[in-house]
């Protein structure tokens, strides 16, 4: 329940976000708007359940602390989130990042849900990263880690001690039944994907 | 029923293990091998010619960094190489770099690229082109960029540390901690060094198939 009230919270701002762009507004009135868009918002958002909020088609990538990404996926419960880390520049993640969609499209009804945190330059969220989401049509909820307290080395050896850092990289959590499972590499296709998450899914 | 037990258990414990294909690469204290890779830079031998570690007949060491064109990790990164070289060549520890990219899977890292991105950049240390990727898998290095520093003791080099040059890829302005040079600094100044490995982001080696 935690989780889908952080994705909640994450589209809250992912909508407020995209309001704006929207409207071009300057930074003042974007910040003057806010209290009143926020109440209209939350009712908006009462009835989103994970298969809505799992769209990011359209939206601004929104940036989360370590922190924030890790209670997401300490809390999945009986989700199993699939979490995807990857870069613009990197070819074997955007290669295989249609296998993702398409997992989620599969398998929604089996509580699947697929994360991708980039880990682009964080000042490249709202432009050449946003960019490509809308371009590639990327549907599954993305997110973009900026962190500024944790150094890389802590927060990698926080997630995942065994993790060089190298992407594209995978974890695959339900936190139910204590499935915390790291996989380092791409995946040749959508098929080699499927068969890591069925064994989770019993 | 004890049966049954046994399996479950084992069952849960392989969904807790956690997978890589990590296999396993240098970590300091291990000896690292030699190697002759033809130079994208007029560095040591000259353009076109194969450098090897054993060519720096002075050094006392080497900084052998894995790194490549196309990797905007290894991008943002360039200029901080071309000034470990300047500091710590002159003190017996020069600069290596490595590109171990497949160019099937990343044309921009061919050969010809290397030697023209070396010209722009006017890199001071040799750049070598690890065709095979022989080096960096005996190396075991994971991503670019990725430090190996080596220190000469009698005929062999020995790894001192390994990892992150230091700990913010984006933005050098906000760097807290240089790992490399703080590993350096202790090694030339004959003192144990605190952080023998670091961690970063950065782009998989691209492995040909």
């Amino acid at each position: 329940m935690r989780l889908l009230k952080i994705l909640l919270l994450i589209a809250v701002m992912f909508n407020i976000v995209a309001c704006q762009n929207e409207d071009k507004p300057t930074e003042e009135e974007a910040q003057m708007a806010l209290p009143h868009s926020e109440p209209v918002k939350t009712n908006e958002l009462s009835n989103l359940d994970l298969k809505k909020i799992a769209n990011s088609k359209g939206k601004t990538v929104e940036a989360v602390t370590f922190a924030e990404l890790e209670e997401i996926l300490e809390n999945t419960e009986d989700v199993l989130l699939v979490c995807n880390f990857w870069g613009t520049y990197c070819k074997p993640c955007i290669e295989e990042m249609p296998y993702f969609d398409k997992l989620q499209d599969e398998f929604q009804d089996k509580n699947v849900k697929v994360l991708f945190v980039s880990l682009d330059n964080p000042k490249a969220r709202e432009t050449e990263v946003t960019t490509f989401v809308r371009k590639k049509q990327v549907r599954s909820e993305t997110v973009l880690l900026d962190e500024k307290e944790l150094s890389q080395d802590e927060w990698i050896q926080k997630l995942m001690p065994n993790w060089e850092g190298d992407i594209p990289a995978t974890i695959f959590v339900k936190t139910s039944n204590d499935i915390k499972e790291f996989y380092a590499g791409g995946f040749e296709d959508y098929n080699q994907l499927k068969a890591q998450i069925i064994p989770y899914l019993e | 029923m004890k049966t049954l037990m046994v399996c479950l258990l084992l069952g849960a414990a392989s969904m807790l293990s956690f997978k890589t294909d990590s296999a396993n690469g240098y970590e300091p204290g291990d000896t690292a091998i030699d190697f002759s890779l033809k130079n994208a830079t007029d560095n040591i031998n000259g353009l076109g010619k194969n450098a090897s570690l054993k060519d720096y007949k002075d050094a006392k060491g080497y900084i052998v960094v894995f790194t490549c064109n196309h990797c905007p990790f290894s991008v943002a990164y360039e200029d901080r190489l071309i000034a470990l070289h300047n500091k710590y060549a002159t003190k017996g520890y020069p600069l290596v770099a490595i590109n171990p990219n497949d160019i099937k899977k990343q044309p921009a890292d061919s050969y010809d690229n290397m030697v023209e991105r070396a010209k722009e950049k006017k890199f001071p240390f040799a750049y070598l082109y690890d065709n095979t990727q022989a080096i960096a898998l005996a190396y075991g290095a994971k991503r670019t960029p990725h430090v190996f520093l080596l220190k000469k003791e009698g005929a062999k080099n020995i790894v001192k540390f390994t990892g992150a040059i230091d700990d913010n890829s984006w933005n050098e302005e906000a760097v807290k901690t240089k790992y490399l040079e703080n590993a350096l600094d202790a090694l030339l100044g004959n003192e144990p060094i605190q952080k023998k490995t670091a961690k970063a982001v950065g782009c998989t080696i691209k492995w040909a198939n």
